[in-house]
């Protein structure tokens, strides 16, 4: 069996229907991304009469009880689809969604066991969700990763130098480009390497002839970066290869000015 | 059979994961874990509601039907008819009060919280509730000692379980009712087989009952028969760069830290004029602001002046409020809360405790809310909490994104035990926060 194509869907799968519950009360979900035919593969068909369920439960989860008029007899599928919906009357949206997920658990069992064995905590995996199951506080942690609001456009080479692959850093500078490229908003890769505190990857760079004052598109060098993350042993290093403390970005700060504590290689 | 195949077939997106914890997470995984949980409880719901279907709780069933009357499911029976006996735990275990005044006790107490309570889907962070806090929510004025209910081994008196109920008046339309808040349900996890909660909950009912109280409020993190509100946590970082570096928050492959850190940055100073701590003084005015401010909601609690001064008076990491003073009249005008709640970070090299500040009752008359919340935002950054956390209940949603709050993935729904509500409300018409 093709068993990693036919676990991937159904997580994809249920990663969409998962966001109903945070969707439902803040957001306005658009019309059907319930389409499971699509997400079927081949040796996995369901069978139609699942599908209208499935569909049903979509439905409510999204947009309650049916209350649209009935589609004509000819329209065959949209009146077995409206069927579906109409025929759960006034059921819950969160009993839809569970509804909903244990039906398609019940249709891939393998994809309930994969999720029990992904938890970390070996002891306490097994009655974890036991533990949960009766009352009291929830802890929750946010849900949506910090993004650009802008599309931003980076290199392979700033992506290295971001996830800190010195040997993938290394092979595109050898192909001959240049330590100083810029992204879509200035930044070179030094900046990225500071960004996320690599320092092996910053004392790579500046040996090869990284400008250690690069400035982005707001006027930050490389050190602006380290004061503003709070890296001191990163600062430290770019001081001591000559990195201006007292240069100016576009809002007039220096990197000094904008690290919250008195740290040491401001006094270098 | 499909199922024990896959236990040797881990999708590539766990693999991944379980090999490199320190990575930010994708946005699919992160998913994935909250799917797993929603599988999970939907998988073991159907045992569960057999136990809440034998209890006094708002059926499914009855949802909408008008019929039925809102208020008391069963009526309150005669003292004299409630069971006199504890009920009966297995053989090994024995019933305990816990007295949280008891130095040892509180200890004991922390130690199987701050280890067996609750965690997050992913087993990052657990919540460590302080021992100043559990004298504090367990000790306001009437509390019932012997509603602290332990278990123990009988051999070693170890104490392995534990739950509680505090009293409290709260209003359900017209209505005020004496009600237990029933918390801190806790099971050693080496005991999770044993089943012990639903007598747990029995017991903690049945030492209610014998105080002639015959109703209750408690929230849970899964849908049980049936909810009177759902709501939703919303998370306002205050330390993104520890917040990403423990898993709390993830950074996008194209945002740099640096701006992450910027776009969250706040004042030094909180900007309203008059803004201060609570003091003693002022417990007359909060409590006259809070009943005016509290009587909107559908279900609220119905404070005195004992329970504002205990609840609200600050208590250093437990529970901070201030309040505007106009600095003309001397009128107090606005108010805000939150209490502390610190979580341990779970198997990270470089932090221990995640230090959490949660919105608790805020009263705008004069300040705008927006205005004010941002004040307790810069406040909490002053005192190094790293994220403050809110429900979105009573007015809160107003000010949420404006103040860069960022929905959780934790959903919490409260219910009443024995008290029947027609329809479940919005959470903007809950006026409750329970610890």
């Amino acid at each position: 069996m093709n068993s990693s194509s036919s676990t991937v869907k159904p997580f994809q799968l249920l990663a969409t229907t998962r966001k109903f519950s945070h969707c439902l009360q803040t957001l306005d979900i658009q019309e059907p991304l319930w389409l499971l035919e699509l997400e079927m593969d081949s040796n996995q068909r369901v069978s139609s009469e699942n599908q209208l369920q499935l569909y049903g439960f979509y439905k409510i989860a999204t947009q309650g009880p049916c209350t649209t008029p009935q589609p004509s007899a000819l329209n065959m599928s949209a009146r077995a689809k409206w069927n579906a919906w109409q025929r759960l009357g006034s059921m819950s949206a969160e009993e839809a969604m569970q509804m909903y997920i244990k039906l398609v658990c019940d249709l891939y069992p393998s994809w309930t066991a994969g999720s029990a064995v992904s938890r970390k905590d070996g002891d306490g995996h097994a009655t974890s969700s036991a533990s949960k199951g009766m009352m009291g506080p929830v802890f929750s942690s946010l849900v949506y990763e910090e993004d650009s609001n802008t599309q931003v456009k980076l290199e392979a080479l700033h992506e290295s130098a971001r996830e800190g692959e010195i040997d993938k850093l290394n092979k595109y500078l050898d192909t001959g480009v240049s330590v100083n490229l810029k992204d879509s908003e200035g930044r070179t890769a030094l900046h990225w390497a500071v960004d996320r505190g690599h320092i092996n990857i910053v004392e790579l760079l500046l040996s090869k002839n990284a400008d250690v004052n690069a400035k982005d598109d707001e006027g930050q060098t490389p050190l602006h970066y380290a004061a503003m993350c709070d890296r001191e042993d990163v600062a430290e290093f770019l001081v001591k290869q000559n990195a201006d403390r007292d240069v100016k970005d576009n809002d007039g700060k220096s990197p000094c000015d904008l690290c919250e504590s008195n740290s040491s290689w401001m006094q270098l | 059979m499909a199922g024990s195949d896959s236990e040797t077939n881990n999708s590539p997106g766990e693999n991944s994961k379980s090999n490199n914890d320190t990575n930010p997470i994708s946005e699919t995984e992160i998913s994935i874990g909250n799917i797993s949980r929603k599988v999970q409880d939907s998988l073991s719901i159907a045992k569960k509601h057999k136990f809440w279907e034998t209890q006094p709780v708002g059926q499914y069933k009855d949802l909408g039907d008008s019929s039925l009357p809102e208020g008391p499911i069963e009526p309150a029976s005669p003292l004299e008819e409630v069971k006199q006996e504890p009920y009966n735990l297995p053989s090994l275990y024995e019933w305990s009060t816990c007295d949280i005044g008891s130095e040892a006790t509180c200890t004991e107490v922390y130690n199987l919280l701050t280890n067996n309570y609750v965690e997050d889907d992913e087993n990052m962070f657990r919540f460590n509730y302080s021992k100043e806090f559990l004298r504090w929510s367990l000790h306001p004025p009437g509390y019932f000692k012997n509603w602290h209910i332990g278990v123990r081994v009988k051999a070693t008196k170890k104490l392995v379980a534990f739950i509680t109920g505090v009293p409290a008046r709260i209003r359900v339309r017209d209505e005020i009712v004496n009600m237990a808040e029933i918390n801190f349900l806790c099971v050693h996890k080496k005991l999770r087989s044993k089943r012990l909660a639903p007598v747990m909950i029995k017991e903690v009912t049945r030492r209610v009952h014998l105080e002639n109280i015959w109703q209750a409020a408690y929230t849970a993190g899964v849908v049980l028969p049936t909810p009177i509100a759902t709501c939703q946590y919303w998370h306002r970082s205050l330390n993104p760069k520890k917040l990403i570096d423990v898993g709390f928050s993830r950074l996008g492959a194209r945002m740099t830290m640096s701006r992450t850190i910027k776009l969250y940055k706040l004042p030094e100073l909180t900007i309203t004029p008059g803004f201060r701590k609570m003091e003693l003084r002022d417990v007359p005015a909060v409590t006259r602001l809070l009943r005016e401010y509290l009587s909107q909601f559908v279900v609220a609690p119905d404070f005195n002046e004992n329970e504002v001064e205990h609840l609200l008076l600050p208590t250093e990491n437990v529970i901070d409020s201030f309040v505007v003073e106009s600095p003309e009249s001397h009128d107090i005008t606005d108010f805000c809360s939150f209490y502390t709640l610190p979580s341990s970070i779970l198997g990270n090299p470089n932090y221990s405790t995640l230090k959490a500040a949660y919105s608790y009752y805020n009263i705008s008359t004069r300040t705008p809310l927006l205005q004010l919340m941002n004040d307790a935002l810069i406040v909490a950054k002053q005192n190094d909490y790293d994220v403050f956390n809110a429900l979105d209940v009573m007015h809160n949603e107003s000010f949420l994104k404006d103040l860069k709050f960022g929905p959780g993935d934790g959903q919490l729904h409260y219910y009443l035990y024995n008290y029947r509500l027609r329809q479940a409300l919005k959470p903007s018409e809950l006026g409750l926060v329970l610890l």
